[in-house]
């Protein structure tokens, strides 16, 4: 008896895959439009648009919308989305906006100029994420229904600002901290959330009542999702079976492999993401600027860019990159010149190298991982021994801020990319003085740069042509005492399904997809 | 025999304790800044001193420990520092994921390897017999994850039989979302008599059991032939067969009973190490699991989410491991010291 018990569990089981193979092919009818977005880690944090300062980008810029929207591949032309019109003193220091009429938000409040005002407000005395973007506003108010006021304390580039990728979203300022951490929105973006799923899913409805609309013909998608799926592999799979339509991340082996499927088109644009390898200025023998300009000139960029991101990069120039303003195509770039680096090896006292170097990288970067083995290799040819160690983020920056710069490591990684369309960060975060190590990985200090990038802030708000020169001219010197080796710009290769309309890559929002401009074919 | 098990349920509670002990000071001896991680990249100085008096991270280590169990006690796992939710919430939603694959694989495994185990071995020495022990050679020699992958490229992008990854699709969700009763899903949706949903979630089991059962469905056929070769050649089999009983009675009713045990056993083991591989095999199914849940902690250096999933397992393994006792135990030839002889 207890092995018939047996026999039948077993037929039943058959039967359980024989219902398993069977029933993938019925699929429900009237089915919703969607669009599905593959990201390699959940985007989602910090809820509070006010505090948001990562990867929630991607979910929160089409739950919310900003003031303005800037193209940075298109001239910086601006692209008007709560606000209409705008408006500048002729002293630069007041700045008016015309809001849009008729914007609702998700929660049938509408929006008027003294709500945005106060979320402005709100993400400013909140003092978290980046809401430093706003330093220099010193008032905000509500003229009319529909006309907010910005009074400055300096002039500052305020459609730049306003435009920011993060902290300049308009929102709900009602509800506290509290309730948008817990995984609520109130935005007035075309997409409402649905639901959210940790590590998972976020899924994201359309808003009925947004101020776009939704006309019948244009075909936009009812639902978009964002999808978390951590294995490289399977986000290659799910885009080739079109289980997904966009992809947030891929190795370049992967996206180099899915040329050849008709199916996909792949979207390539210049990033503003630069890897740079700083050097410890304060440590022998990087101390010496000569042997710096030596290991300048041994970085081996053509066959970085050609074998680590298989063409998919271009060999920085300066410190800020090529498609932002503040470049300039006349600063000095090194190329790989044995000779030279032996010259300079010699003026700075070591004729015949001989010295050993740390270089500390984030472990699991390939990229960052194959740039210091091709790197060694070159070093090896001058005679100088170099150690790469993967270290988790933590252990490196521990590492980086150790008391002592001489406990420090020689050379490390980093990337950076820009808060907003402003080059302040790259130089003030990394080739500024600082009191304490913050991202000056090269423990660079020099008045004259100092002042240089103090004085091009400040001149910003008046004249992005006077701010260019000034930051042109640090880069000079930059360039000359070598804190830090500039490898390359990136490129954003983003594989999408063929059938999907309107994608444009916007490297002022890093890896965000607007869905309200997407449709299928 | 209920006083040994409760004698192995309080070595249990000294092990947990061991481990909790063992993993709370590894993972903070690593070193780590989990107050910058819970205030996020770019936060101030003044940002991450709060956080540092809100995580506890200011007192000494003693003290953190002390706190620590004191929680643990009440069943409070602490706050995920990665995405600021209570640990206990996000293993609740975890384990039954996994649990359900895990047990799942097994009970596959067993019905389906035992009858492979007894075919192999009363055709021993056939093709079939050498193909069978090939089969499940391979098999438990495969690592998992390789299993996953290829499944993943027949299955679901070369003949597009099986969704490639996931627990349901979205669009399911979307249209017949699935009420959650016991946080079993196939248990939940048929609780809830969502057959939409239950087909949908049942087609994307069937990769990630297929590779999880790979494993003990190999040792289950390998051990059940090994053991039944034994077995027949024992007297009762031989006196069996003298009476003119049927080879499939032989088999099936007498030498069968003395197979059970082992494998049971084996499987109750091997059930450990089918937790073990879904920390591989999740991550390759984006599977919304225990395996994945602790992958991400991981790399993240989230320990109060590392110490909640390694208290999970210790004590999952603390229970398999009693079963296969209790299975060996309702053997009647095996007596317990303190059972009298």
């Amino acid at each position: 008896m207890k092995m018939n018990m047996v026999k039948t569990i077993m037929i039943s089981l058959l039967f359980f895959c024989m219902l398993a193979v069977s029933v993938y092919s019925s699929a429900p009818n009237a089915t919703p439009t969607m669009v599905t977005y593959i990201a390699y880690a959940d985007p989602m944090v910090f809820w509070d648009p006010a505090e948001s300062w990562a990867a929630e980008l991607i979910v929160l810029h089409n739950m919310y919308e900003t003031l303005l929207r800037i193209d940075p591949l298109g001239n910086n032309k601006i692209m008007p989305v709560l606000a209409e019109s705008w408006e500048e003193s002729p002293d630069h220091l007041k700045w008016t906006f015309t809001l849009k009429k008729g914007v609702k938000f998700h929660s049938g409040k509408e929006l008027t100029a003294d709500i945005a005002a106060r979320s402005i407000q709100r993400t400013i005395d909140n003092g978290k994420g980046a809401s430093y973007v706003w330093d220099g506003v010193k008032e905000i108010k509500a003229l009319d229904n529909n006309t907010i006021e910005f009074t400055l304390s300096r002039p500052l580039p305020m459609l730049y600002i306003v435009s920011s990728s993060y902290a300049a979203y308009i929102y709900n300022p009602e509800y506290d901290n509290d309730w948008y951490n817990k995984g609520n929105e109130d935005g007035t973006g075309p997409y409402k959330l649905n639901s959210y799923k940790k590590d998972s899913e976020v899924i994201l409805q359309k808003f009925d009542d947004y101020w776009g609309g939704w006309p019948e013909d244009t075909m936009k998608f009812d639902y978009a999702i964002i999808k978390i799926v951590t294995e490289s592999v399977t986000r290659r799979q799910m885009l080739m079976t079109g289980e997904a339509d966009i992809v947030e991340q891929m190795p370049v082996e992967d996206i180099e492999a899915l040329r050849s499927d008709k199916n996909i088109t792949i979207s390539k644009i210049t990033s503003f993401q630069q890897l740079y390898a700083f050097l410890n200025t304060q440590k022998p023998p990087l101390d010496n600027k000569y042997i710096r300009q030596a290991l300048s000139y041994l970085m081996p960029y053509e066959d970085i860019v050609k074998h680590v991101m298989l063409g998919n990069a271009t060999q920085s120039r300066g410190v800020v990159p090529p498609t932002l303003w503040g470049h300039g195509e006349d600063v000095l770039q090194y190329n790989y010149n044995i000779e030279k680096a032996n010259e300079l090896l010699t003026k700075g006292g070591y004729p015949n190298g001989g010295f050993k170097l740390l270089y500390t990288y984030t472990a699991g970067d390939k990229n960052e991982q194959k740039v210091g083995e091709l790197f060694k290799d070159a070093l090896k040819k001058v005679n100088i021994d170099m150690e790469i160690r993967g270290m988790t983020v933590d252990s490196k920056y521990n590492l980086a801020k150790a008391p002592n710069p001489k406990d420090r490591q020689d050379i490390t990684m980093l990337y950076w990319w820009p808060d907003n369309l402003d080059p302040s960060g790259y130089l003030f975060s990394q080739f500024h003085s600082e009191e304490k190590v913050g991202f000056n990985f090269g423990y660079y200090s020099n008045s004259d740069v100092d002042k240089l990038i103090d004085d091009a802030i400040n001149v910003s708000g008046v004249s992005i042509d006077e701010a260019t020169k000034k930051y042109i001219e640090a880069q000079r010197i930059i360039m000359d005492e070598c804190p830090a080796i500039m490898v390359y710009c990136e490129d954003y290769l983003r594989p999408y399904r063929s059938n999907l309309k309107g994608y444009k890559d916007n490297p002022a929002y890093p890896n965000v997809v607007f869905f309200y401009d997407l449709s299928r074919e | 025999m209920g006083k040994y098990i409760l004698q192995r349920l309080i070595t249990g509670v000294f092990v947990l304790f061991f481990v909790v002990t063992v993993t709370f000071f590894l993972s903070h001896v690593i070193p780590s800044d989990p107050a910058q991680k819970w205030v996020g990249a770019h936060a101030t100085d003044e940002q991450k001193a709060a956080a540092r008096i809100e995580l506890g991270l200011d007192k000494p280590l003693y003290i953190q420990y002390t706190s620590y169990l004191k929680n643990l006690v009440k069943g409070d796992f602490g706050v995920s520092i990665t995405s600021h939710r209570p640990v206990a919430i996000e293993l609740k939603e975890a384990i039954p994921n996994t649990v359900e694959l895990v047990a799942l694989s097994i009970i596959f495994a067993f019905f389906l390897g035992l009858p492979i185990g007894v075919y192999s071995a009363s055709k021993e020495n056939t093709i079939f017999d050498h193909l069978g022990r090939l089969a499940s050679v391979s098999v438990i020699s495969l690592p998992v994850f390789w299993v996953a992958l290829m499944l993943q490229i027949i299955f679901s992008t070369g003949l597009g039989l099986f969704p490639l990854s996931g627990q349901m699709d979205t669009i399911i969700k979307l249209t017949n979302p699935l009420q959650r009763v016991t946080g079993f899903s196939i248990l939940d949706s048929l609780l809830t008599g969502n057959m939409e949903a239950f087909k949908n979630i049942i087609s994307h089991y069937v990769l990630p059991i297929l590779t999880l059962m790979s494993y003990p469905l190999g040792l289950t056929s390998r051990m059940t032939r090994s053991i039944l070769l034994e077995v027949l050649n024992e007297d009762y089999i031989r006196a069996s067969r003298a009476y003119g009983i049927k080879e499939r009675l032989v088999i099936w009713r007498y030498a069968i009973k003395n197979v059970l045990g082992t494998i049971a056993t084996v499987l109750a083991l091997s059930a450990g190490y089918a937790l073990v591989n879904t920390f591989v095999i999740e991550a390759v199914f984006s599977w919304p699991g225990i395996g994945n849940y602790l992958a991400r902690s991981v790399v993240n250096l989230d320990y109060p989410a590392i110490i909640g999933v390694t208290l999970f397992a210790s004590l999952s393994y603390i229970i398999l491991n009693l079963i296969a006792d209790i299975i060996i135990a309702l053997d009647p030839r095996i007596r317990f010291t303190e059972g009298g002889n």
